[in-house]
C-alpha cells in the first residue's frame, strides 16, 4: 500500500466534509508498524534517489539526516514479533537492540537502507555495529549534558558524515527547515499527550504506544497532519459519564526500558488488567513531554541549540535528579495511581536507575511494582501475575478513598 | 444455607478450600501436576466428599493462583495477593493486628503490606529467579539427598554459620556442592540454604517495610527451619497458622462469599479499538 501525498492528503480533506475519524487515524498508524508498508515507502523514496539512513531510538538528531534529504526510518520492533527468533544472537542481547538488529537485516535485504545511525548511550548499542554485518554505522557519543562541546562536535562529524552519504550538505537554511518539520511534529505529539491528561482519555496507551512508535515509519509530515488530525478527532469526542468510582481504569505512567511494539506487550497486559498506561517515559519521552530545550528554538541555525536539545532528550543522558523531576511532574499532570517500573533483564542502565526513582516515588506516597522482562511473549503469564493484584490494588485503593 | 469454593492453583500444589457460613467444611491439597482442571476436579471431589455434601449446593467459586483461569466450574477470579490478603486477615482475628504478610510459595515469593482495615496497600514479588522461593529448597535437598522435612531438622541443629553467597539458585547448587565436598556438615549446610531464602525475602520485604505484625504463610511456611532463619533475619516474631499453605484458598472462597452477598461484579475495562 502506497502512502498519499500530503497534498492529496490535505485536499481530500479540505474538499470532502469528511468527520475526523479516531478509528480511521489509528488504523493509519497501526499500518506504519507493518514492514511491507514500511518496505513499500522507502522503495519509494529510493526511486526518487533519496538515501535512507536507519535511527535506532528518539535521541537521535534526526534534523542532521532531514537537513541533508535524507530519509530517516525508525528501526526495531516491525520485522519479528519475538526478536530473538531465527537469529543467532548471543543470550543476554537486549530485545531492543534484538529488534533493531532484525530490522535492520530486513531492510539490508532488499537495499533499502543506506546508512545506520548509532547513539553510543548503552553498551548494546556501542556493540551492535558488529553484529549488522556490511552496513554502513554512523555511530554517536553519549550526549551527557555535561559535555556539551562534545555533544556539539559530535553533531557536526555526523553532519559531514551523512552528508558525504547525501551528497547534499547540512547548511544552516536545510537545518532550519527540517528543525521545523521535527518541532512540527513534537507540538502534534504534545497535543495528542495533552488529551491523555483527561479523566476518561479515550486513548489508550496501546494506542498511544502504536503512534510514537509509527514516528519516523512514514514521512515526518505526514505523520504529524494523521496526528494532529487525530487529536481534533479526539477533542471532539465526549467521555461516557462515570458510573461508579471503580469503573474508571486505574491511570498508570510506565517508565523504564522502550517497549518494543507487539501484541502482548507489556502496555497490552496492563491494558488488559483493567489499567490505562495515560503516560509513558521510555528513555526518552518525558523529555519530549517537558523539553528542557524548546524544539522551535532548536530550529534555530545554531548547532549548539540543537546539542543541547539532544543532549537532554534521553533517560540514558539525563542527570538522575533531572529525571526524577520529570517523573514526579508526570505523575501529578497526568493524575497517575500508580507507577509501573519496566526493565529488561540486560538493561543495566536502567537496572541501576530504576530502583531508586520507584524508591522515591514510594516514599511519596505513590503505589509502585517493578517488572523485570526479557520481552518475550512466553513471559506473558508471569508478568500478568504481577500486574492483576497491582491494578485491583489501585482500583482498591481508589474506591476505599485512600 | 450456601456452600463457597475457594481454589488456588499453584505452581507446585493446588489448593482447595469448602466454606460455609464462615465455617471450613473442608480443604484439600494436591500437587498440581501437568493437567490444573484435572487436579482442581479432583481436589473438589475429595472436598465434597469428605464433608459429606454435594456439588448441587455450591453457590459460588473463585479461583486464584498461577492457573487460576483453567478452572472450568470458578465463577469468577481473584489475584493471589488479594486472596492472600483476604485469607491472611480473616485467619488472625485477634491482636495486634496484621500489617506485613510473608507469602513464600513454590516458585514466587509475596510480601504484602496491609492497614488497619485489611487493605492492600502495597506488595512486592520476587523476580523471575527462583531463589528465595520453595523450589530453592526443594533443588537444594536433592543435592544433599533428604527429603524437605529432614532439610528444616537438619538446619535446626546447626552449630556453624556457613555463607550461601549465590542469589542464583542454579548457582547456589554449585556452591552446595563445594561446601560438601570441603567437608562441611550438612546439618550447618542446611541452615545456610534457609538463611539465603530468608536473605533474598527480606530484601522483598525491605522493599514494601516491614511491620509488625507479621503473618507468615505458604507451603514453606511449615518449615520450621525458615521460620526460624527468617525471625532471625527479621528480628521479629512470625505469626504462623495452622495450615499455611490454604491461607490463600481462604481468602479465594471468602472473596466467593464477597461476590454472593454484594453481587458486585469485578470492574473490567475492555479497550475497543479505536
Amino acid at each position: 500500500m502506497s502512502s498519499p501525498s500530503m497534498a492529496t492528503l490535505i485536499q481530500r480533506r479540505v474538499s470532502s466534509e469528511e468527520t475526523p475519524s479516531a478509528h480511521a487515524e489509528m488504523d493509519y498508524f497501526r499500518s506504519r508498524l507493518r514492514l511491507p508498508e514500511i518496505r513499500d515507502w522507502l522503495r519509494q523514496e529510493k526511486e526518487k534517489g533519496r538515501k535512507v539512513f536507519g535511527l535506532m531510538c528518539w535521541s537521535v538528531p534526526v534534523e542532521m539526516v532531514l537537513a541533508s534529504g535524507g530519509v530517516p526510518v525508525r528501526l526495531s520492533g516491525v520485522s519479528e514479533n519475538d526478536a530473538h527468533r531465527g537469529w543467532n544472537f548471543p543470550r543476554d542481547l537486549c530485545p531492543l537492540t534484538a529488534s533493531c538488529v532484525t530490522d535492520v537485516q530486513a531492510l539490508t535485504r532488499e537495499a533499502l537502507l543506506d546508512a545506520v545511525v548509532l547513539p553510543g548511550t548503552c553498551d548494546w548499542k556501542r556493540k551492535i555495529p558488529d553484529l549488522l554485518g556490511g552496513v554502513k554505522v554512523l555511530t554517536l557519543g553519549d550526549p551527557s549534558s555535561g559535555s556539551l562541546r562534545f555533544a556539539d562536535a559530535d553533531l557536526k562529524r555526523l553532519a559531514k558524515e551523512v552528508a558525504l552519504i547525501t551528497d547534499i550538505p547540512v547548511v544552516t537554511r536545510n537545518l532550519a527547515r527540517a528543525s521545523e518539520r521535527v518541532a512540527k511534529a513534537n507540538e502534534a505529539y504534545l497535543a495528542l499527550q495533552h488529551i491523555r491528561r483527561r479523566p476518561r482519555s479515550a486513548l489508550s496507551g496501546q494506542d498511544a504506544l502504536a503512534i510514537e512508535q509509527a514516528f519516523l515509519r512514514d514521512d515526518v509530515a505526514r505523520w504529524t497532519e494523521h496526528c494532529r488530525y487525530l487529536v481534533q478527532s479526539l477533542k471532539g469526542e465526549s467521555p461516557a459519564p462515570e458510573q461508579r468510582p471503580g469503573d474508571r481504569p486505574a491511570r498508570i505512567l510506565l517508565i523504564g526500558s522502550p517497549v518494543v511494539w507487539k501484541p502482548r506487550s507489556v502496555v497490552h497486559l496492563i491494558e488488559e488488567a483493567g489499567g490505562q498506561v495515560v503516560c509513558e517515559d521510555f528513555h526518552s519521552r518525558l523529555a519530549l513531554l517537558y523539553p528542557a530545550e524548546p524544539f522551535a528554538r532548536a530550529a534555530g541555525t545554531n548547532g549548539s541549540s540543537l546539542a543541547r536539545r539532544w543532549s537532554r532528550t534521553c533517560f540514558c543522558s539525563c542527570a538522575a535528579e533531572e529525571d526524577d523531576g520529570l517523573v514526579f511532574r508526570a505523575i501529578h499532570d497526568f493524575a497517575v495511581e500508580g507507577l509501573i517500573g519496566h526493565v529488561y533483564r540486560t538493561c543495566a542502565r536502567t537496572q541501576m536507575r530504576l530502583p531508586g526513582i520507584l524508591r522515591r516515588a514510594r516514599d511519596n506516597g505513590i503505589s509502585t511494582l517493578a517488572l523485570e522482562t526479557e520481552g518475550t511473549a512466553s513471559e506473558a503469564d508471569r508478568l500478568r501475575a504481577r500486574i492483576e493484584p497491582f491494578v485491583e490494588m489501585l482500583l482498591s485503593k481508589r474506591r476505599n478513598g485512600a | 444455607m450456601s456452600i463457597v469454593v475457594g481454589v488456588d492453583v499453584g505452581s507446585t500444589n493446588t489448593k482447595l478450600v469448602l466454606m460455609e457460613d464462615s465455617q471450613v467444611l473442608a480443604a484439600e491439597v494436591r500437587a498440581t501436576g501437568a493437567s490444573c482442571r484435572g487436579t482442581a476436579h479432583a481436589l473438589l471431589a475429595a472436598a465434597l466428599r469428605s464433608s459429606r455434601r454435594a456439588s448441587s449446593e455450591i453457590t459460588y467459586v473463585v479461583s486464584t493462583g498461577y492457573g487460576r483461569k483453567l478452572v472450568d466450574f470458578a465463577n469468577d477470579t481473584v489475584s493471589e495477593i488479594l486472596a492472600n490478603a483476604r485469607g491472611a486477615i480473616w485467619l488472625r482475628r485477634g491482636d495486634p493486628p496484621i500489617q506485613t504478610i510473608v507469602d513464600v510459595g513454590g516458585q514466587d515469593s509475596k510480601v504484602i503490606s496491609v492497614d488497619g482495615s485489611g487493605r492492600v496497600v502495597n506488595f512486592a514479588m520476587n523476580d523471575k529467579c527462583a531463589a528465595g522461593t520453595g523450589r530453592f529448597l526443594e533443588v537444594a535437598s536433592r543435592i544433599l539427598e533428604v527429603d524437605l522435612d529432614r532439610l528444616a531438622e537438619l538446619s535446626l541443629r546447626s552449630t556453624k554459620r556457613l555463607e550461601i553467597s549465590s542469589v542464583c539458585t542454579v548457582f547456589a547448587e554449585s556452591e552446595v556442592v563445594s561446601l560438601i565436598s570441603r567437608g562441611e556438615n550438612v546439618e550447618d549446610i542446611a541452615a545456610s540454604l534457609h538463611r539465603s531464602v530468608a536473605s533474598r525475602v527480606g530484601g522483598l520485604i525491605a522493599t514494601v517495610g516491614l511491620q509488625e505484625a507479621v503473618f507468615f504463610d505458604g507451603g514453606p511456611a511449615l518449615n520450621r527451619g525458615l521460620v526460624k532463619a527468617f525471625e532471625e533475619e527479621l528480628g521479629v516474631s512470625l505469626i504462623v497458622p495452622d495450615s499455611p499453605q490454604i491461607v490463600t484458598a481462604v481468602g479465594a472462597a471468602l472473596a466467593a462469599g464477597d461476590s454472593l452477598s454484594e453481587k458486585e461484579p469485578r470492574p473490567r475495562t475492555e479497550w475497543t479499538r479505536l
